[in-house]
């Protein structure tokens, strides 16, 4: 357990290295939310209700979206396709621990500290431009909500460590991560609730693992857990299962592939 | 300009040299596109208007958006490549040679895979233009007078961001900051509210690259704004070829 709260708190100091990197996307990520931000303002611009939801409910929406946001886009998983690339991944084989879990640990460092700062970000743009916003009172909500996070930062995590995996069969790995990032921007609900879209379209999405990242737990804050909510928990639940056996499973394949000279 | 054609053309080898990573990076660049553009759609065709536009005007101004953005990457994509440059001393070589540094650094190698996604937008273009607005060639002048003032506008930020790369060797970051400012412009600025738009405007003026060619093109551009683009681009460009000659007096060479 030491071990991992060592590896944790590097993970920490290395974005005190990096400060103004990190800054300066922290900055970035801001400008991304205000033009949702405001476009969905000027949609609402005179109007009560849209779409199933109240101007209310679709602020809190895209504000816990932006929240939430932190869990989504950034991650460490990236440097993993480089380390394969160049023969560091070597470092992470020989240490004691599986590599999942150390990857878990930086991860967990990442998720915490760009969440902290997401929610100073979101709770300043709360205070400035003083959107409506609706609060949840069902403390069983909240629960269902939480665990419909974990589920989230697992599937992301998961699929995200499998886009590093290409790295063991090819250098290409960048724009699978680039066509990744479109789909979930477009897709995961980040920019609007799934359930505005075609009936059709949206009960297809429910089979991928898309609305599992942040739609799930956005929907049950706002709308409060039902039964038609049962079987999207259980599909998020499944594509975990899935994604975690297909890791270990790329993974191992990959070894077996792995050879590199000179460290 | 054979020099210029010669630099094009090997910057279209070397991005087909990968030809896996260039049809992906493409898909993706289309499949954002289509996205972001059915999201637009399947809202407007809901709400009929945003911030007072119709929907073929709000697509209008997206598409036009889409324009400028990919155009800027395929002329100024060497700009991406210049932190290389700097960190290991390849650029007293260019400094040396007797043309200006610029046809190398700045416009020396055009993106390709951009092209092929221009062709799609002006296509676009072209199909929206007569549904969003009747045609008046008044108008389309005004809108390529505008149109040439934002690529003015777009030059001088790659200038400032090549001369930061000398001070800092910081690209990356300054390239992305000038790529998530200019997004805010993906639609009209209209729907950003007081002090924010005129922000966005005039100090970092996306409104005048990216929303006022489009409003020229529907007649809603006040002629005195036109005046105020111009005297704001030749500020701009005069600012960064000033610090462009600051930093290239601070250019200390890194190995060479």
């Amino acid at each position: 357990m030491n071990s991992f709260l060592t590896l944790f708190r590097i993970s920490l100091e290395q974005y005190f290295i990096y400060r103004l990197s990190f800054v300066l996307w922290r900055f970035r990520m801001v400008l991304n939310f205000l033009l949702i931000f405001f476009l969905w303002s000027a949609i609402y611009e005179n109007k009560v209700s849209l779409f199933g939801y109240s101007r209310q409910e679709m602020f809190t929406y895209i504000l816990i979206m932006n929240l939430l946001g932190a869990l989504l886009f950034s991650s460490r998983t990236g440097d993993l396709a480089g380390e394969i690339r160049d023969g560091k991944v070597i470092n992470y084989i020989m240490k004691p621990f599986s590599v999942l879990r150390q990857l878990l640990t930086k991860e967990a460092a990442d998720k915490l500290i760009n969440g902290s700062f997401q929610i100073v970000e979101t709770v300043s743009i709360i205070l400035i431009f003083k959107p409506p916003m609706f609060i949840q009172s069902d403390p069983f909500v909240y629960v269902a909500v939480l665990v419909s996070l974990c589920i989230n930062i697992l599937i992301s995590f998961l699929v995200l460590y499998l886009l590093s995996l290409i790295a063991f069969w090819t250098a290409e790995v960048w724009a699978p991560r680039f066509i990744y990032f479109i789909f979930i921007s477009l897709l995961s609900g980040s920019m609007y609730p799934l359930d505005i879209l075609p009936k059709s379209l949206y009960t297809i999405l429910l089979f991928t693992p898309f609305p599992y990242f942040n739609y799930l737990p956005t929907r049950i804050y706002l709308k409060g857990f039902s039964v038609s909510l049962i079987f999207p928990f259980f599909m998020s639940l499944v594509w975990v299962v899935i994604l975690y056996f297909l890791s270990r499973k790329i993974w191992n394949k990959g070894m077996k592939e792995f050879s590199f000279f000179g460290r | 300009m054979t020099l210029l054609v010669l630099l094009s053309k090997n910057a279209l080898k070397t991005s087909f040299e990968n030809h896996v990573g260039a049809i992906l990076f493409l898909v993706g660049k289309f499949l954002r596109f289509i996205f972001y553009f059915l999201f637009v759609y399947y809202l407007l065709s809901n709400t009929k208007t945003l911030a007072g536009y119709t929907l073929n005007q709000t697509l209008l101004f997206f598409i036009v958006f889409n324009i400028v953005d990919t155009t800027t990457q395929l002329i100024f994509r060497e700009v991406y490549r210049f932190r290389t440059l700097v960190v290991n001393g390849e650029l007293d070589g260019i400094l040396i040679k007797p043309y200006h540094p610029f046809i190398r650094i700045l416009v020396g190698g055009p993106d390709p895979l951009d092209m092929v996604m221009l062709v799609l937008y002006c296509g676009l273009f072209a199909y929206f233009l007569p549904l969003a607005v009747s045609v008046d060639i008044g108008h389309i002048f005004l809108f390529l007078i505008l149109l040439i003032n934002t690529f003015m506008l777009a030059a001088s930020f790659h200038i400032v961001v090549l001369a930061l790369g000398i001070l800092t060797t910081e690209v990356d970051h300054a390239m992305m900051i000038y790529r998530d400012v200019t997004r805010v412009g993906t639609l009209p600025i209209d729907i950003y509210k007081e002090p924010l738009r005129s922000i966005f405007t005039f100090i970092l003026p996306v409104g005048i690259m990216m929303t006022f060619p489009v409003k020229a093109l529907l007649g809603m551009l006040d002629y005195r704004l036109i005046f105020a683009c111009v005297i704001i681009t030749s500020g701009m460009l005069l600012v960064s070829l000033r610090l462009w000659h600051y930093a290239l007096k601070k250019y200390q060479s890194w190995g060479g």
